[in-house]
């Protein structure tokens, strides 16, 4: 398989974690809670916190993935494989569409089991230090593992299929793509905006997020089907 | 069944959580007090004639008495539970 193809496979695929939303909306909420507690610096000190363990677990993940593909699948997924992948990436699609956020005018609530999110925004209300903040964005990004295993599973196969010396390059770029959506918040923070005025752009333009996942989704689907399956 | 858990009011509550709120909004101190103050005697002349309430009856009232005098306090109220 071409380079090219393969970096086009990790973007994609980093693109369709960054738009889930778990992840951002436990960094807004931990915003949030902190400011009304701390000073500005120690918030920003917990939010980099929550960010490193969100990217530690994202990039430990998807190093996972590549260690099992290239032990158990010989170093690349087989047809088989890549079309149960590219059937799990269309389910994650129409998931995103019609049921990624619960019903209801002015929230934001994803379909996530209740007890989960419970945890994370109680969590969200007692962090206090770096190490707490840090397990905080590996709870979040785990929470979501459900929907982004099979994101993992195709990054995985593209980055297996790049010359070995790029290959940690790829965990990288993957890794950094997925928390840029966070980066961004903070920088936003950072120049004076509030966490409330992120969470109204959010609510305003959740229709718009719902479906840049799903296509994202798909998208990834179809370039898979396109340029692993079909060739 | 399900057990029904039943908290006390407490105004002092009302005001920190008020408090909070407003400081993770940057609003200027002095004003954020004076808005916890009228808002939590309001709430106070609110529930005294009430035995029982439920707590989305409080939020409700409490959301109708910030929007009135800071609206993006009010949203961060009234959504705080909301976000994921």
């Amino acid at each position: 398989m071409s380079d090219i193809v393969c970096v086009a496979t990790i973007l994609l695929a980093g693109l369709a974690q960054a738009s889930l939303q778990l992840g951002l909306g436990g960094l807004i909420l931990l915003y949030h809670n902190s400011l009304g507690k701390h000073r500005r610096r120690r918030t920003n000190y917990l939010a980099r916190n929550y960010i490193l363990g969100t990217a530690a677990i994202t990039f430990l993940v998807v190093a996972a993935f590549c260690f099992l593909i290239g032990n158990f699948f010989n170093g690349a997924l087989t047809t088989e494989w890549l079309v149960i992948a590219l059937g799990a990436l269309g389910a994650c699609a129409i998931v995103m569409w019609l049921l990624y956020y619960r019903r209801g005018k002015g929230s934001t609530e994803l379909w996530l089991p209740k007890s989960i999110t419970r945890f994370i925004r109680k969590k969200a209300r007692q962090t206090n230090d770096g190490v707490e903040a840090f397990s905080l964005g590996l709870l979040s990004s785990f929470a979501e593992m459900p929907i982004s295993i099979a994101l993992f599973f195709v990054a995985g196969n593209a980055i297996l299929n790049l010359n070995a010396a790029w290959q940690v390059v790829g965990v990288l770029a993957y890794t950094l793509i997925t928390i840029l959506p966070m980066v961004v918040l903070q920088f936003r923070i950072h120049a004076g905006r509030t966490a409330v005025e992120a969470q109204q752009w959010r609510l305003r333009n959740k229709a718009f997020l719902r479906i840049i996942s799903g296509s994202s989704f798909l998208t990834l689907a179809l370039f898979v089907a396109a340029f692993w399956i079909v060739k | 069944m399900r057990k029904k858990i039943t908290y006390e009011y407490s105004s002092t509550e009302l005001k920190k959580n008020i408090l909070l709120n407003a400081k993770s909004l940057r609003i200027p101190e002095a004003w954020a007090k004076q808005i916890a103050d009228r808002v939590v005697k309001n709430i106070d002349k609110w529930i005294a004639d009430k035995e029982l309430i439920t707590e989305d009856d409080l939020r409700k009232q409490i959301v109708k008495e910030l929007k009135v005098l800071e609206p993006n306090l009010a949203f961060a109220y009234r959504n705080h539970d909301k976000i994921i």
